[in-house]
């Protein structure tokens, strides 16, 4: 397969981020908010008014708990990113991520593996290494690899009680996803079928425009100044996830949440439909199964952990902005049929002890 | 000037996500909304951005002398550099959310 050729210009997703959507939306939360707050000191107990404020704290609680949690990870994501534009020439990265062959697949996982780029984060480095020449196939194996096998996600597994094991089973499907889509994303020649070209950063970094003219600028200035503008370049598209997910959560019915009453699948589903609307870090997933370890089956604990590593509400967003829809499509139904196959494999082998 | 307000900007953006980061650990409804053992990503996320906004904001100053000294120079009329589509006006959300909602 061939290398990606650089993109000459940048183009942020002002789409998506620009024009009066803002206000709208700004506008509706506020309105929310206000009517949730005069509901709430008005003392009523109707149904509706009931209703209306679980609701609200449930899209509250939901909203702040995706962007509180993806934060870190993105600012990371950044800063792992920027080091990438500054301190990598090209033919440095690409001497290890090019092409289409097994062996830059598993080199992207080892970079997932040691870099700090979970959950969002792994999106901004992908996309920094494609701008430098890295194959799509390494660049799309670090991304995927990366909420399920970074240095932070894999410590925060071992050092939790009673979570070794889940943490083990993600860790491995993690690399089993990241090898198979990699490897299924090789055999297409033509990169521009399966990523945005047009949205990959500026050669020289995104500051370079920026430090235009101001001369000798060390690179640790240079470093600081690529990651912030690349943190706030994919934070609207981390409140927006955020307003998504936390919708959703106020809208689905309560009896959907996990612990899910009724058969096996309809738990399993339930886990696996939480997973993806609440959008939790890797971290997060973790400490939600530990704390549900007692009231949660052994199914619905692996389908939360394998789902939601690879496929939610942010990660969606995040990987459109480089995938096209396509290849998306392909990355959710592959995430969701591998974690369901994982969790039989692992049924008919009696669990995890 | 339309660049360099852009720059100041997005300085007090990272600014403010930074504090209100750190204000939920100071008033404890971190816990209200994730589990408090991951506070500690949370507290240096939101000193991470306090820095970062200090860095950004010290690029805009030296980018104002410049400005004074070659006066009229092109940097000031590129309005098409990264920052112009920051879309930062989202990052109210998240404050609005914390302030209006309980």
């Amino acid at each position: 397969m061939d290398s990606l050729p650089s993109a000459s210009k940048y183009h942020a997703s002002s789409r998506t981020t620009g024009g009066s959507l803002p206000l709208l939306v700004i506008a509706a939360v506020a309105l929310a908010g206000i009517l949730s707050r005069i509901l709430e000191s008005s003392g009523g107990n109707a149904t509706w008014m009931t209703a209306f404020l679980d609701s609200a704290h449930r899209f509250s609680v939901g909203f702040e708990r995706i962007f509180l949690e993806t934060a870190p990870f993105l600012l990371l994501g950044a800063f792992t990113s920027a080091v990438v534009a500054h301190l990598f020439t090209d033919a440095d990265i690409q001497a290890l991520f090019k092409g289409g062959t097994l062996g830059s697949v598993i080199f992207g996982i080892l970079a997932a593996v040691i870099l700090p780029v979970g959950d969002g984060g792994s999106a901004l480095v992908a996309r920094q290494l494609l701008r430098k020449g890295a194959g799509v196939p390494a660049a799309a194996a670090l991304m995927a690899a990366g909420p399920g096998v970074t240095l932070i996600a894999t410590g925060a597994g071992l050092g939790a009680t009673g979570m070794a094991g889940l943490a083990g089973l993600r860790f491995a499907t993690a690399i089993i996803l990241a090898l198979v889509f990699g490897l299924i994303l090789a055999q297409e020649s033509e990169p521009k079928r399966i990523i945005k070209v047009g949205n990959l950063p500026t050669v020289g970094g995104d500051s370079a425009s920026l430090l235009e003219g101001e001369g000798q600028v060390s690179k640790a200035k240079a470093i600081v100044l690529t990651a912030s503008i690349e943190f706030l370049e994919w934070m609207p598209l981390l409140v927006i996830a955020a307003l998504l997910g936390g919708l959703l959560q106020a809208l689905i019915p309560g009896g959907w949440n996990p612990p899910v009453s009724g058969s096996g699948a309809w738990q399993n589903a339930g886990s696996g439909l939480w997973a993806m609307l609440t959008a939790q870090s890797a971290v997060g997933d973790l400490h939600t199964v530990q704390n549900g370890l007692s009231s949660w089956s052994a199914g619905a604990q692996r389908i939360y952990l394998l789902v939601g590593m690879a496929v939610d509400v942010k990660l969606i967003l995040f990987y459109g902005r480089i995938f096209r829809f396509k290849v998306l499509l392909y990355w959710i139904l592959l995430s969701l049929s591998l974690s369901l196959m994982a969790g039989l494999v692992i049924e008919s082998f009696g669990g995890l002890s | 000037m339309k660049r360099n307000a852009r720059i100041k900007f997005s300085a007090l953006a990272l600014a403010v996500l930074g504090l209100f980061q750190l204000s939920l650990i100071w008033d404890g409804r971190l816990a209200d909304y994730v589990d408090p053992r991951q506070g500690i990503l949370v507290f240096l996320t939101g000193l991470g951005c306090v820095i970062l906004a200090q860095v950004v904001l010290s690029t805009a100053g030296k980018r104002s002398t410049n400005t004074v000294e070659n006066d009229g120079h092109k940097e000031d009329s590129d309005a098409e550099g990264s920052w112009k589509s920051a879309g930062l006006i989202w990052l109210v959300v998240p404050l609005m959310v914390f302030l209006l909602f309980r």
